[in-house]
């Protein structure tokens, strides 16, 4: 791996014949990755709907005890993160690496607020038993469809908070690489890769969190 | 094989097989060619250990009754063997193999878009193969390839680790997939436009499309039913609301696809034979290359034709019986296509013909047969018997396999730059092909008759067609060790091939055999389309020397 | 296809990136104020879908710089949307029109009873969906200091 953010030729893979197509492909090959990002929760939003289908009734009930104003603050959060990240690109693309590596963190620290938010839902929903399938046990609703709203809210948030995990890992290694000056007019493809993984991560959320918590 | 001009010995010279030695210079290669290498001994180790299991349900199909094995063992022996022969071989096998070797010669590139993460497909099949083989034999897995719930959520067998298994070779297709489509789109040479794209790689770009949209869906799937098995999360089990047939929905809008992530590359691989065999070009170009993204498209909407009787509602059977049939369109035009080009050619009969007309037959058969398996009526009486193993192996073996060894023969002097015995090849081939159709022409007829699949044991009537079919397996399993045979010779012993012993026109013979590490001296400029044959076909024999 | 894919002067500047983020907050807002209001059930389920379905899109085009981009992202990304509504609406579909017993049990399509009730149920009835109010301190895990 190169360090010096001059030299952009040395970063032109031998088989690409110029740095042009070789970004249109690395973004290409990200936009694909993001394709099987969503058909992977498209699985989980299909299980949501047949459910809700089914036990209309249940679901309504049940998602009235998930923890609407800690919901909406991540919202606020998430999508706070992705202004960041995005103007953390338009930086890198001027080669303003330490505001990159500011914006980058900030967004860090969103994400971070975004899982210690959902930890203390989860350690309510823990507490209080309402937890998928056969672990659940709250007795303050019972009935048809409870348990499976439980089954599908922390399917949906688990893999979700694990994709804000990733991304939070991705994001700080591409600013410590902002922060040894790496990007600049020339290249700067690693802030916009992990920007699009978080905004898919943050677009994905602005669906769970009406579906989850306000229907 | 044909009268090879076999002038210059381009053994010696450096190619990508010599360029670097020690097995270290393999295992960390970023080299397409390489790497397709790689990909053609662990899919057939794959397609190996699938036929030993094969072979071992006939063998206990051999009597009525137990013969070999009891009921669980044969449970066990069936999941091993459709586990194995979809998961390691059928999937991976053509994309993996002449699609990493030959999409870049073909588009006149260097390599794929992503060579490391070529690399790493190759290491996320070795891992899940290794997970889904041992967890299995460990486990003792018994649900079958389809890991149907409830079954498999509640049988007392280990499932979770093969479905791991599976989801990790589910990334490895993936990224695979996501590689071919991200190097067609960018790393076409000068002058090989869209239209001049050889047949093979429009399929593999049609079976990319099916291989990132589609494999997510199962992955994530296959880990609700390890959820379910090991946490109890209750999303497919009746008992807390869960809806079982979910999980067919689910794991068919992945595995109907996969089906066409299996067949789709093998007609890319004949529409090259064919062009190179009948010396014309494709009768009608255009119909064959969109026909394969018709059919990667359609493809997605027909996965309820295997739930007719599992209490999906008839209207969706309806649906879905109706949308099954238009894939037998898409597939009518390139079978229409493939003998158009046949007409007035002038036909070399060597192995790779013989094999495409193999594929022919089994296509169309097999085809024929899915088309009436789409009537709802129909499928009422034929689910769940030998009809439709015989089908889907019609399809599967004969289609798929039949197009393998055809790519395998044709590009196999490119491969290694060496020739093998083609009188052996032409028996093989016969072999192969008779033994087939001893297999499964009697499946077709038990099935008929109401013999369900995926029983150890059947009444007697049935026995002698079930040693017909396992007379055929045997048939079948020894023309494959006569094609490893002479193969494995012709590596030794054979004579260096040239670089275009079949005067084929297709772009990737303009590498020598094998090919130089860097494909190309210089990156191509291709002033035309493939397999242009504009003297006639006669004149073209000669003119190719 | 070429390889250009920032053609000069499409540019999105930091202006719009925060105009944006406004307008999704805005949306937020209305998305939980639509939640307050008493809408019946599927008028909320639409509201909250488009709304989303807005934002989703604003995301994209702009965050994501789908504004900029040449058109196999779009081409990818609409793709994958038809994909996702062709695997919620055909499975959907499937249990809307489902003989009934065929769902899950004591689910919703279980009322259109076409035996009208002469069959017993295969397992005992749990009823209908029970909400005990004071129940977060009933439970036993709760009462932790």
């Amino acid at each position: 791996m190169h360090t010096d953010a001059a030299a952009a030729p040395s970063r032109l893979a031998h088989h690409f014949p110029d740095m042009k197509t070789q970004e249109h492909a690395a973004r290409m090959g990200m936009w694909l990755f993001l394709s099987t990002e969503i058909l992977l929760f498209a699985v989980l939003f299909t299980a949501y709907a047949v459910y809700r289908f089914l036990f209309p009734q249940g679901f309504d009930e049940a998602s009235k005890l998930a923890h609407v104003a800690m919901g909406a603050t991540n919202t606020v959060v998430l999508i706070t993160s992705s202004l960041t990240v995005a103007l953390a690109i338009h930086y890198a693309r001027l080669g303003e690496n330490r505001k990159v590596v500011g914006l980058l963190g900030v967004t860090i620290l969103f994400g971070l607020t975004f899982m210690v938010l959902k930890g203390f839902e989860y350690h309510h929903h823990w507490v209080d038993g309402q937890l998928p399938g056969r672990l659940y046990h709250y007795a303050g609703l019972q009935g048809p469809g409870v348990s499976m709203y439980f089954t599908i809210y922390f399917l949906m948030t688990g893999l979700h908070g694990l994709h804000v995990l990733i991304g939070m890992s991705v994001l700080g290694w591409v600013a410590w690489r902002a922060g040894r000056g790496e990007f600049g007019p020339g290249y700067s493809t690693p802030v916009e890769l992990s920007g699009l993984y978080w905004h898919l991560v943050d677009l994905i959320w602005i669906f769970l969190f009406p579906l989850l918590y306000l229907m | 094989m044909s009268p090879s001009p076999a002038s210059s010995p381009a053994y010696n010279t450096p190619n990508y097989l010599n360029a670097e030695k020690g097995v270290r210079s393999w295992l960390t290669t970023l080299d397409h060619k390489r790497i397709g290498v790689m990909y053609l001994g662990l899919t057939l180790f794959g397609f190996f250990l699938g036929g030993v299991f094969a072979l071992l349900l006939r063998l206990e199909l051999l009597t009525p009754g137990p013969t070999v094995m009891d009921a669980m063992a044969y449970n066990r022996m069936f999941t091993l063997h459709g586990v194995i022969m979809i998961f390691l071989f059928m999937i991976p096998a053509i994309p993996g193999i002449f699609g990493n070797f030959f999409i870049p010669l073909m588009i006149g590139a260097q390599d794929v878009a992503f060579p490391r993460i070529n690399l790493l497909s190759v290491y996320l099949y070795l891992l899940g193969a290794v997970i889904a083989v041992v967890g299995m034999i460990q486990g003792g897995t018994d649900t079958g390839w389809t890991f149907y719930t409830p079954y498999s959520t509640t049988t007392v067998t280990t499932v979770a680790p093969v479905l791991l298994g599976a989801f990790i070779l589910g990334m490895g297709s993936i990224v695979t997939g996501l590689n071919f489509i991200v190097t067609v789109h960018t790393m076409r040479a000068p002058g090989v436009t869209w239209m001049r794209l050889p047949l093979f790689v429009w399929a593999m770009y049609a079976t990319s499309v099916i291989q990132v949209l589609a494999t997510p869906v199962l992955g994530m799937t296959l880990l609700l039913v390890a959820f379910e098995k090991v946490f109890g999360f209750g999303i497919f089990d009746p008992a807390r609301g869960g809806d079982p047939i979910l999980f067919q929905h689910l794991f068919w809008f992945y595995s109907h696809p996969a089906v066409y992530i299996m067949i789709l590359p093998a007609m890319g691989v004949v529409s090259e034979v064919v062009q190179s065999a009948a010396r014309k070009n494709m009768f009608g170009y255009k119909a064959v290359a969109f026909s394969s993204l018709g059919i990667a498209f359609v493809g997605f909407f027909v996965w309820g034709h295997h739930l007719f009787t599992s209490g999906q509602s008839t209207f969706a059977s309806g649906v879905f019986g109706v949308l099954s049939m238009f894939v037998g369109l898409f597939t009518a035009i390139k079978v229409f296509n493939w003998t158009a080009t046949l007409y007035q050619g002038a036909i070399q009969v060597s192995a790779p013909f013989v094999y495409f007309m193999g594929f022919l037959y089994f296509l169309v058969f097999g085809g024929l047969t899915g088309i009436a398996l789409s009537s709802v009526s129909l499928d009422v009486h034929w689910q769940d018997t030998y009809f439709v193993v015989a089908h889907f192996h019609f399809i599967m073996v004969g289609g798929t396999i039949m197009a393998f060894l055809a790519g395998l023969h044709y590009w196999w002097p490119k491969m290694f730059g060496k020739t093998y015995s083609e009188r052996w090849a032409l028996a093989a081939a016969v072999l192969v092909i008779l033994g087939f159709n001893a297999t499964f022409i009697p499946q077709f007829l038990l099935g008929n008759m109401g013999m369900p699949r995926r029983y150890y044991s059947y009444p007697e009537q049935f026995q002698a067609l079930n040693v017909a079919s396992t007379a055929g397996a045997s048939l079948l399993a020894f023309g494959f060790f006569m094609i490893l045979f002479y193969l494995v010779a012709s590596l030794v012993r054979g004579k260096a091939a040239g670089p275009n012993p079949w005067f084929s026109r297709g772009y990737e013979w303009n590498t020598p055999s094998p090919p130089s590490l860097a494909n190309f001296p210089e990156t191509p400029v291709i002033d035309r389309g493939p397999h242009e044959y504009q003297d006639g076909p006669a004149a073209e024999v000669k003119h190719a020397h | 296809m070429t390889a250009t894919t920032h053609s000069e002067g499409k540019h999105l500047g930091p202006v719009h990136y925060v105009l944006v983020w406004a307008a999704l907050m805005v949306l937020t807002g209305v998305t939980l104020a639509v939640w307050k209001t008493d809408l019946s059930h599927s008028g909320r389920v639409v509201a909250a879908l488009a709304i989303a379905t807005v934002k989703a899109a604003l995301v994209a085009v702009v965050f994501m710089h789908l504004w900029e981009e040449q058109g196999i992202a779009r081409l990818v990304l609409l793709v994958s949307a038809l994909f996702v509504a062709l695997l919620i609406g055909l499975v959907m579909a499937d249990n809307a029109t489902r003989f009934p017993y065929a769902n899950p049990p004591y689910s919703e399509s279980w009322k259109d009873d076409p035996w009208r009730n002469e069959a017993p149920p295969m397992q005992a009835d749990p009823g209908p969906v029970r909400v005990s109010p004071k129940t977060a301190t009933e439970h036993p895990a709760s009462h932790k200091p």
